[in-house]
């Protein structure tokens, strides 16, 4: 369902998921993802996600606004040393940074 | 009543969802300004009722001149107002109309009354009753810019802003996007509905129909049931097995599935019971246990669970 690349530096991890595949739990799964490969750790040793950021209200954010005027967001944050900027335009980019 | 207050120190910018009509509303904040109607710069931005209803309002229940006073109708453009249209604002503006689709308009026309106070010495004052139709208007994305860069302003210049909004008209999911703008959310509609339980655990986790909501429910059920820390792992196999709304399908030990609810229940949705206050973890968030607190919500843990 999402795609996951790494950059050739090693400090970025790009992961893609198609819109068809969003939902309020899916797009917090990709973030843990990306960052827990960016980390290279399992998703449950990082600190939970929703203590830094509600993930399912960035989920509901982009389902409102996905079907309007085809313009995406972008929605940035910083957890745990790392850049996490999500980019909704065509598909749903989340690349995560180490800072 | 004195009125050498100054302007308050910081801002407060409020939502107030109730299911009222506007002269309620707006007679209820304007009986709240306890100074002399000429100690503020009022700033009412409406929809719903035309101008000379709006002053009407207003005249009765201040009696004498605001300090400033400025009136935006936030319309169609096609609604007869019998007032001319003004371009922008001056000193002597008091009616501004604006298309409900011109949303950067809006913004710039509210921001030229602000500017044009800012520096006086009167306690400004912003009634907001135009965000149900700018909902069905603009995007939510829209909206919630617009909303961000406003409340920002208000805050700024140390304004009080009032937001009404009716929630009946708009998806819980829709409120809740832009509810956190707001330094208070007054009057949850949702909240009463279930029978105005107290607000003192986060039952606001547990409402709702999604599947996520659905499955925080499940997970606390079983805790209170076990009355004793339980592993995530074996919560996850637990609701695995119990084919919960929140899989889908049954499990057949597929790792994916396993994952997907674990890491789900890892960073999402017990944190969120931890921040209600109904469930607790350990230090490495592997063992789960429920609270006192959750006893207090069992029956509506219950009553939520018996819905078709």
């Amino acid at each position: 369902m999402a795609t996951r690349v790494r950059s050739s530096d090693e400090d970025t991890v790009r992961l893609r998921l198609d819109k068809s595949d969003l939902n309020t739990t899916t797009i917090g799964l990709a973030i843990a993802d990306a960052i827990s490969a960016l980390k290279d750790v399992e998703p449950d040793e990082l600190d939970p996600l929703y203590y830094s950021i509600d993930t399912e209200a960035i989920g509901r954010l982009i389902q409102h606004t996905n079907s309007g005027d085809g313009s995406g967001i972008e929605i940035t944050f910083t957890y745990d040393d790392c850049e996490v900027i999500i980019d909704t335009e065509t598909v749903i980019d989340i690349t995560v940074t180490t800072r | 009543m004195s009125s050498d207050v100054g302007p308050a120190e910081s801002g407060v910018v409020e939502l107030i969802l109730t299911a009222a009509r506007e002269p309620e509303i707006l007679s209820g904040f304007l009986s709240e300004l306890e100074e002399e109607p000429d100690h503020y710069s009022i700033l009412i931005v409406s929809n719903e009722s035309t101008p000379d209803q709006i002053m009407s309002i207003v005249g009765e229940k201040l009696g004498s001149k605001p300090g400033e006073f400025g009136l935006i109708n936030v319309g169609d453009g096609t609604r007869s107002t019998g007032l001319q249209t003004e371009s922008s604002v001056n000193p002597t503006t008091i009616l501004t109309i604006v298309e409900d689709q011109d949303i950067s308009r809006l913004g710039t026309t509210i921001n030229l009354y602000l500017n044009q106070w800012e520096d006086n010495d009167k306690e400004i004052r912003i009634y907001f009753n135009s965000l149900s139709n700018l909902l069905e208007t603009v995007s939510l994305q829209q909206l919630f810019r617009f909303l961000h860069l406003l409340i920002f302003r208000i805050r700024e210049i140390g304004a009080k802003g009032q937001f009404y909004l009716n929630p009946k008209n708009f998806e819980r999911q829709t409120i809740k996007t832009v509810e956190p703008l707001f330094d208070v959310v007054a009057g949850n509609a949702d909240i009463v509905a279930v029978g105005d339980q107290s607000g003192q655990v986060g039952i606001d986790e547990l409402n709702g129909d999604s599947a996520e909501s659905r499955l925080r429910r499940s997970v606390l059920s079983f805790l209170l049931e076990k009355q004793t820390p339980v592993e995530l792992r074996k919560l996850t196999e637990w609701v695995l097995d119990r084919n919960i709304d929140a899989v889908g399908t049954p499990w057949n030990g597929d790792r994916d599935q396993f994952d997907e609810i674990y890491y789900s229940l890892y960073h999402i949705q017990i944190p969120k019971l931890v921040n209600a206050g109904l469930v607790v973890t350990d230090q490495s968030n592997e063992l789960v246990e429920e609270t006192r607190a959750a006893n207090r919500v069992a029956s509506l843990i219950r009553d939520n669970e018996d819905e078709p």
